[in-house]
């Protein structure tokens, strides 16, 4: 999982846009997810961050999750995060996020939400 | 009536003696010479069934001392391998030894540790040995501070002890982090601190045990450091030379300190082999503490690399390798690899504030369980007091990377680069074994 490649891809699912993120988030590139997620957060009131294929995130990468949940709450929208990988539940845990943001088994599950 | 002597090799056993002919007559010059002749065989015969009644007994006699001598054995702990800081070796002079020795580990970590002594020999030498040693480990398990274990051991002993016996004894507790002892003596011969050639004597601190039920014991504190710290019982110091002088305690440090180039196992090995060439007259029993050789710290990865996030993959990548390497389980090393990457960034971002043409150094040194981490930047110097983690319960972005480090390094610090020039951040984590989550 450590050489998977980084890619930031959104999908727009209709009244739901999935944000998907691979590889190692880190501050390399955190900016670009950043602009990402808040980009989606622009165009639709309802985002997910899907996180399976995330082997490593940093401070910045959590900071970029932080700002989209944040600016969801502003307007009202709803943000969360989907079938997050076992490292980045660590951190998550680590920050004592993982009672704040919601989190989503699946992407189902989120949409449902 | 006719007599004959039963006689051996080591003199007359007896007499066979015949009287009163059946027929009345008197017992002819033929008949005493016949019985004689069966005199001799059955004397000898007798003498050998006694031998070998004797031989059986004496055989009895050794299985049974072989039997106490295992018992007594198997009261020492057995001899731990690896990185263990304690040495400890019991040669009897005959088959049971009033000598003993034990160490154990407290819950806290501490290491506690006895020697002694039973003043005496023979069985009922040993059996107080017994009754002092599962005494000492009994009272020792509470982690007691030495004075006090000693006190109380000594209180109980009084109770019993018969006879004029006592018992001298040394109790004492390590801590490995910390590197000191902590050492209480009654009537012990002094402890030996060697530093290479230098030596330094901690004589007893109180009377033996089993004499005065007041007795009160003082304890001090020994910093050892890389050094050793040598406990033993008078038999090493009464070992006689071929003119019949004892070696004595001068006698001791020079075998000693003719070894101090050898790791503790093999110097200790050698100063018994001294010890065995010359006449041991009494038991004799060593502890030795010191920290195994080669256990000093040692570099585990050194990497330089341009102050720039896209190089904090490949950062990640071989600190993970290294960290595998010294077999750190997963979720930890995970953590580690988590917050050095968020020390590195942060000097990116705050030191260097974005300008990367610079470069960063990452240290990593292990000294036993203990983990160390320097990251050195040649930014201009930070103030330190302005490094700070933040609050991990208000929800905001920013900031978690000092929050992280705070939350997971034992201890952390920015100071001064070497020569004053730039940053250098000390983190350091204990590994903790056996505890796999």
């Amino acid at each position: 999982m450590s050489n998977m490649a980084n890619e930031c891809v959104s999908e727009n699912l209709g009244d739901y846009v999935l944000v998907r993120l691979k590889g190692e988030v880190d501050l390399s590139w955190s900016q670009q997810v950043r602009k990402q997620i808040l980009d989606a957060l622009g165009a639709c009131g309802k985002v997910g961050v899907e996180l399976s294929q995330v082997s490593y995130i940093d401070s910045s990468g959590i900071a970029a999750l932080v700002e989209g949940f944040q600016n969801a709450r502003s307007k009202g929208g709803k943000f969360g995060l989907v079938a997050a990988s076992s490292p980045v539940m660590s951190v998550l845990q680590l920050a004592r996020l993982d009672k704040v943001f919601p989190l989503f088994a699946s992407i189902e599950a989120a949409r449902a939400a | 009536m006719l007599c004959a002597p039963l006689s051996t090799a080591q003199g007359a056993i007896g007499a066979l003696e015949v009287i009163n002919r059946r027929d009345g007559g008197l017992f002819a010059q033929a008949d005493a010479e016949i019985l004689r002749l069966i005199a001799a065989p059955a004397a000898l015969a007798i003498n050998n069934a006694r031998l070998a009644q004797g031989l059986v007994e004496q055989q009895r006699m050794k299985r049974e001392l072989e039997l106490a001598r295992k018992i007594q054995k198997s009261l020492l702990p057995k001899r731990r391998r690896g990185d263990f800081p304690i040495i400890g070796v019991n040669l009897p002079a005959h088959e049971i030894s009033g000598d003993f020795y034990d160490y154990f580990d407290l819950p806290d970590g501490r290491i506690a540790f006895v020697i002694g002594d039973v003043s005496g020999k023979g069985l009922d030498a040993a059996f107080l040995m017994v009754r002092a040693a599962s005494l000492l480990r009994w009272a020792g398990k509470g982690g007691l501070s030495p004075a006090r274990w000693l006190t109380d051991v000594n209180v109980e002993l009084c109770k019993t002890m018969q006879d004029g016996r006592f018992l001298c004894a040394a109790v004492g507790l390590y801590d490995r982090k910390s590197g000191s002892v902590m050492l209480a003596s009654a009537g012990f011969p002094p402890a030996l601190l060697q530093d290479g050639l230098h030596f330094e004597e901690f004589p007893a601190d109180g009377p033996p045990l089993g004499i005065l039920a007041e007795a009160v014991y003082e304890e001090r504190r020994i910093e050892l450091g890389r050094n050793a710290l040598y406990l033993f019982s008078d038999g090493a110091t009464d070992v006689r030379d071929d003119a019949r002088n004892t070696l004595g305690s001068d006698g001791l440090r020079a075998l000693i300190a003719g070894h101090a180039e050898l790791g503790p196992e093999p110097r200790l090995r050698a100063l018994i082999g001294d010890l065995k060439r010359l006449r041991l007259v009494d038991d004799t029993t060593f502890l030795l503490l010191q920290e195994p050789a080669g256990r000093a710290a040692h570099h585990v990865l050194e990497m330089q690399f341009p102050a720039q996030p896209g190089e904090m993959r490949a950062v990640r990548a071989a600190l993970r390798a290294a960290l595998d390497a010294q077999e750190v389980a997963p979720e930890l090393r995970d953590r580690l690899v988590l917050v050095v990457d968020e020390a590195c960034t942060n000097v990116m971002r705050h030191a260097y504030c974005g300008f990367c043409d610079q470069t960063i150094t990452l240290r990593l040194s292990r000294e036993r369980d203990m983990l160390a981490f320097e990251i050195a930047d040649q930014a201009p110097a930070i103030d330190p007091a302005r490094v700070r983690p933040r609050d991990l319960d208000e929800c905001r972005p920013g900031g978690l990377g000092v929050a992280f480090i705070d939350s997971l390094m034992d201890e952390w610090r920015i100071e001064p680069g070497r020569d004053g020039k730039g940053n250098v951040l000390h983190m350091r984590k204990q590994l903790t074994f056996g505890e796999h989550e």
